[in-house]
């Protein structure tokens, strides 16, 4: 029964191309993370009433407070403020909670795929996929802010589609990462944790890159580039094309650097949960 | 045509958070692999070390061994959960893992879309799927109940729609971990022709089990595994008699 085959004969396929094969397998598998993701949100609210309206409702109640309450410390009008501020925890909120949920994706699939083979990246979609509903239907808070506060969207508003599907190829590669990284390093899970109520205090969210000095603090960070994509073009602000290039970098270099993790230890992953 | 080619397969878990104290020298374990160290003091278990075996249609294969010798490791390398640290594998089928019944179902999910989330496990769509829906619902005699949450059933109602979803997905390649089977006296019957009749139609069958009588009846090939080295594989007559052996010996060498 034994064969001994030389090593050559049964030569696996390189990391970097099993990494990628992942990656379009799981793509391809989309009504299998479309439905999981579905269901992680039934189960998320089941019998509270308003299911995943909750999540809108929350979101609309922070927005409506810190809008108000900033406004006056800031002595700006609410009608301008509130607008800025709703856009801007519009696009953070989901961009923290989608990385928040990234380090749990395999560690929380333990079971699963200690029994089962599926393509590692099903996962990081179907979390993927479950924030961009949530971020859907927050979006009827943005709608309703703009319509209150009189903001009539600028024509470059459909710039706000390009932005945010830059941000979502950002977060696909990111996510990944955190995920890959908790598997062998839990603390991950906890250091994201601590950093991303920090990074929504430090990013121009509440208060406006006014001055030079803060306007450098900005452009140092992801995450304005990322909020400000949206933002910017549904103000009527247009973001300069200098954001656009700095934010397709970093989209690049993620990728990158995802791939390469991913390929150097996507056969690890097991091992390691 | 399915097939399954192990290669000087390796498999070693490493040890995290458990700096294990060193083996003394000359202490032996009768169960469980090999713990191997690396010069830094990491340790890692060896779960399966060189095993080599070529499986084609029509095998029906026992993985016997005791506790810790690799049995359900083997099986988890074929189902592509680990890929082999050394060597090389090679599978060609669909392949169908039966070791948790209840695995990737929900208590809060309807009998209905529990369908749905094992389907998603073995790599089906939803739609695909829900074809196998009515089937399941007869079979596990559960009508009304697939509209209710799991929640709702009895244990040993959940396990018979566990077992109805589990057989309905089929593959060329099925692999067996023990203990799969569960339910009540009646329903057990029945579920042994159908998983009989589901195993009929595989072309590969790799169970792992300690039941030498059911290894005996259902196995043309028997592979014995030691401390997750291959120790034999062959007719299960001449294997099982190996394995009495060094069970007997090992037992003198106790004394």
């Amino acid at each position: 029964m034994a064969a001994a085959r030389s090593e050559a004969e049964w030569r696996r396929p390189s990391r970097l191309r099993a990494a990628i094969d992942d990656m379009v397998e799981g793509a391809r598998h989309w009504p299998q993370w479309f439905t999981l993701g579905n269901i992680d949100i039934k189960l998320r609210f089941r019998r509270s009433g308003l299911g995943p309206l909750w999540s809108t409702l929350s979101f609309a109640v922070l927005a409506a407070a810190l809008g108000l309450v900033y406004s006056r410390l800031f002595g700006e009008p609410v009608a301008t403020y509130l607008p800025y501020v709703v856009l801007g925890l519009f696009v953070w909120g989901f961009l923290a909670s989608t990385l928040q949920e990234a380090c749990d994706v395999f560690v929380a699939a333990e079971h699963a795929l200690k029994q089962y083979y599926v393509p590692r990246t099903t996962l990081v979609y179907r979390a993927l996929w479950r924030n961009l509903v949530l971020l859907g239907l927050n979006f009827t808070v943005v709608a309703g802010v703009l319509a209150l506060c009189g903001t009539r969207p600028a024509p470059a508003a459909p710039l706000a589609l390009a932005g945010l599907a830059l941000l979502l190829l950002g977060l696909f590669p990111a996510s990944l990462l955190l995920a890959l990284a908790t598997v062998r390093f839990r603390a991950v899970a906890r250091i994201v944790q601590t950093a991303l109520p920090i990074g929504m205090l430090v990013t121009p969210i509440l208060w406006r890159p006014a001055t030079p000095e803060l306007r450098d603090v900005a452009e140092m960070n992801p995450f304005y580039f990322a909020i400000e994509l949206v933002r910017g073009p549904i103000l009527g602000e247009a973001p300069p094309p200098l954001l656009w290039a700095a934010a397709a970098g970093c989209v690049v270099i993620l990728l990158a650097a995802a791939l390469l993790a991913f390929g150097a230890v996507r056969h690890r992953i097991t091992y390691w949960l | 045509m399915s097939a399954i080619v192990l290669d000087r397969v390796g498999v070693r878990f490493p040890l995290f958070g458990a700096r294990a104290r060193q083996q003394q020298p000359g202490a032996s374990l009768s169960v469980g692999g090999a713990i191997a160290w690396s010069g830094r003091g990491r340790a890692s278990v060896v779960a399966l070390d060189g095993v080599s075996l070529t499986l084609r249609d029509g095998d029906r294969v026992g993985i016997i061994g005791h506790n810790g010798s690799g049995k359900s490791t083997l099986l988890r390398v074929v189902g592509g959960v680990y890929e082999p640290c050394r060597g090389s594998l090679h599978v060609s089928g669909r392949v169908l893992s039966l070791f948790d019944p209840m695995l990737g179902m929900s208590t809060e999910c309807t009998g209905r879309e529990n369908v749905v989330l094992r389907g998603i496990f073995v790599g089906r769509t939803p739609r695909q799927a829900l074809t196998k829906l009515d089937e399941i619902a007869e079979f596990s005699e559960l009508g009304a109940y697939m509209d209710l949450p799991l929640k709702t059933y009895s244990t040993g109602m959940q396990l018979r729609l566990a077992f109805s979803i589990a057989t309905a997905f089929e593959a060329e390649i099925l692999l067996l971990d023990e203990q799969f089977m569960a339910g009540d006296a009646a329903f057990m019957e029945k579920a042994e022709r159908r998983l009989k009749a589901f195993v009929a139609r595989a072309g590969i069958v790799v169970q792992a089990s300690h039941s030498e009588q059911l290894i005996r009846d259902t196995c043309t090939k028997v592979v014995l595994l030691e401390k997750g080295r291959l120790a034999m594989a062959g007719e299960p007559g001449e294997v099982f008699a190996r394995y009495r052996e060094t069970r007997a010996a090992e037992a003198v060498r106790a004394r």
